[in-house]
């Protein structure tokens, strides 16, 4: 390989593996913030939203070290799955509940 | 400019351009989201302004994105350079030791390998999840909306046929009671009642 394209690749990889953190953690820090200054209203959560919006966080920070110690995309592990896949249960299920006189109740 | 120079071109930039295109996307998210520009506060109530699917859809498209184009770039600097030589390679050449092998002879000898896609079947469980559950909130909280919308045009509308029905009697009974008062014509043209309610007689 010419040498510019080693370097255009390797500042590219330099950049995606720093952009990665930085982008989750200035999601997070905004997150907190909002929590912390009261914009973000958790007096008003509902169940189940909260509990996916840790375990987003902390699935994406996992996947994001995962693939960084694999050198590959890896396929999330059944505890992942099962995490993610209970809290976006839970929280259709409360969304659907919420919703459940609009949709098959009287009118 | 020959067919290998204009590879060796686009391997040098779409790997910036993109890792551009992408950073400057991200930095611009977030900095709606840190100047209230984009609104998350109501991110964990039941609101159909923010909708917390539709963030974690946003988190893990990034993350893939990022992933993948690292993944990428390490395989073009890997298989291309040597591996161990090069400097990304060795950012991550501990942990991928057991797994990345040695360079072949031909990108040893600066001619370009073929270099294949890296497997994203993994990500595609996590953005299936993501967009899955997007998708099915969408749906519900839709049809929701939709059902509620009904409902008050039809509860609307037979208050509307309630109250016509009331003025339509009253504007009749007026009617018969100017006739049987021996009234000029005696005849009803319109039982159509007027907004004020009492034109509708002749």
């Amino acid at each position: 390989m010419p040498p510019d394209v080693i370097f255009a690749n390797t500042l590219a990889f330099d950049l995606a593996r720093a952009a990665g953190p930085l982008f989750l953690g200035a999601l997070f820090l905004a997150v907190l913030l909002k929590m912390t200054s009261g914009t973000l209203n958790i007096g008003a959560v509902t169940p189940g939203r909260g509990q996916l919006l840790i375990v987003t966080f902390g699935s994406a920070a996992a996947y994001w070290f995962t693939t960084i110690q694999s050198g590959h995309l890896p396929r999330p592990d059944p505890v992942m799955l099962s995490l993610l896949g209970a809290s976006n249960g839970v929280h259709l299920g409360f969304k659907l509940a919420e919703n459940w006189s609009a949709l098959f109740g009287k009118t | 400019m020959d067919a290998s120079s204009t590879v060796a071109f686009a391997l040098a930039a779409v790997p910036i351009v993109v890792i551009v295109i992408l950073a400057a996307l991200a930095a611009k998210i977030v900095w709606q989201i840190w100047s209230d520009e984009m609104d998350i506060s109501k991110l964990l109530s039941n609101s159909a302004d923010a909708s917390l699917s539709r963030f974690q859809f946003l988190i893990f498209t990034f993350v893939i994105g990022f992933s993948y184009l690292m993944i990428l770039c390490f395989e073009v600097v890997h298989n291309g350079a040597g591996g161990a030589s090069s400097v990304a390679a060795h950012a991550i050449n501990a942990a991928t030791a057991n797994t990345a092998g040695a360079a072949s002879p031909a990108s040893a000898a600066g001619v370009p390998v073929r270099i294949d896609l890296p497997d994203a079947s993994g990500a595609a469980w996590l953005l299936g999840i993501s967009a899955g559950g997007y998708a099915l909130g969408k749906g519900i909280q839709t049809s929701g909306d939709t059902s509620t919308k009904n409902a008050e045009v039809t509860a609307n509308a037979a208050a509307g046929a309630v109250a016509a029905a009331a003025t339509g009697q009253q504007t009749v009974a007026r009617t018969v009671t100017t006739t049987a008062g021996g009234g000029a014509s005696g005849t009803v043209t319109s039982t159509t009642p007027s907004p004020e309610g009492d034109d509708g007689e002749t």
